[in-house]
């Protein structure tokens, strides 16, 4: 099964709909809650990501037998330094999301550590995917 | 086993919406914090979360990390466009006078007791 969203960039209000719609196409399929609340944590950490950094994006998400597939791809500014990104407590967000209760530096480290795996291909100037193994 | 119906008196609840849960959703325990992605990644599954957050950003956080119900502490309340899409979501919220440490302490009493 593939599902198809689009992300809207600083858009705040309808952040989330792309993660809480997997997580009723898991439920519906039977999933077990618990790999379907890591799937449901990662998705918002990446579709967050996308709202707050990138001005926005895409996520395509396949389900298979065993595994959920979770790609969230943007056409932002890239991450200069990934490594850094990945420390727990680093944030770049702004003012306004810090506002909001975002930016607590946890994004990149919770998709870590929900998921089975996950990779990031970013490019300064052209954007980044993310790609998130959840296995059932 | 401790519902949500039990918990409003105690902690001087107001509802201000999903009154229709009060007596089916059960309380696991409490968690309080007010950074979303520290919260989406702790709390566990039938909690009540209490923040003084009140952005439509914290019903998103409530449904996927299946909170029994957000608590709007120290007198924060929530508007009627972010409480709409509390109802769409199911998603129960209360609101109370009371500052967090206290609201915490009395959920520990009701949940462990």
């Amino acid at each position: 099964m593939k599902l198809d969203f689009v992300i809207r960039g600083s858009d705040f209000i309808n952040a989330g709909e792309a993660s809480s719609g997997t997580k009723k196409a898991l439920t519906r399929l039977g999933i077990s809650p618990k790999a379907i609340k890591r799937a449901a944590i990662a998705m918002y950490e990446a579709e967050l990501n996308a709202v707050i950094h990138a001005g926005g994006g895409n996520a395509e998400v396949e389900i298979f037998s065993d595994h959920v597939q979770i790609r969230v791809i943007d056409n932002g500014p890239g991450i200069p330094d990934v490594e850094l990104a990945m420390q727990e407590g680093w944030s770049t967000a702004p003012d306004i999301a810090r506002e909001m209760g975002f930016g607590a530096g946890m994004g990149l480290p919770n998709i870590k550590k929900n998921s089975n795996d996950m990779s990031i291909e970013t490019e300064i100037g052209h954007g980044t995917t993310l790609t998130i193994m959840i296995r059932f | 086993m401790v519902l949500l119906k039990d918990i409003i008196e105690p902690l001087k609840c107001t509802v201000l919406c999903g009154e229709d849960r009060l007596g089916t959703s059960e309380v696991t325990g409490g968690y309080a914090c007010d950074l979303l992605s520290w919260v989406i990644s702790r709390v566990q599954t039938g909690e009540v979360w209490m923040t003084i957050l009140s952005s439509v950003n914290v019903v998103a956080v409530a449904v996927l990390a299946e909170c029994s119900c957000i608590l709007l502490t120290e007198e924060v309340t929530m508007n009627e466009s972010v409480l709409e899409r509390a109802r769409e979501k199911g998603i129960t919220v209360l609101s109370t006078p009371l500052p967090t440490y206290r609201a915490c302490a009395i959920l520990a009493d009701l949940v462990d007791k």
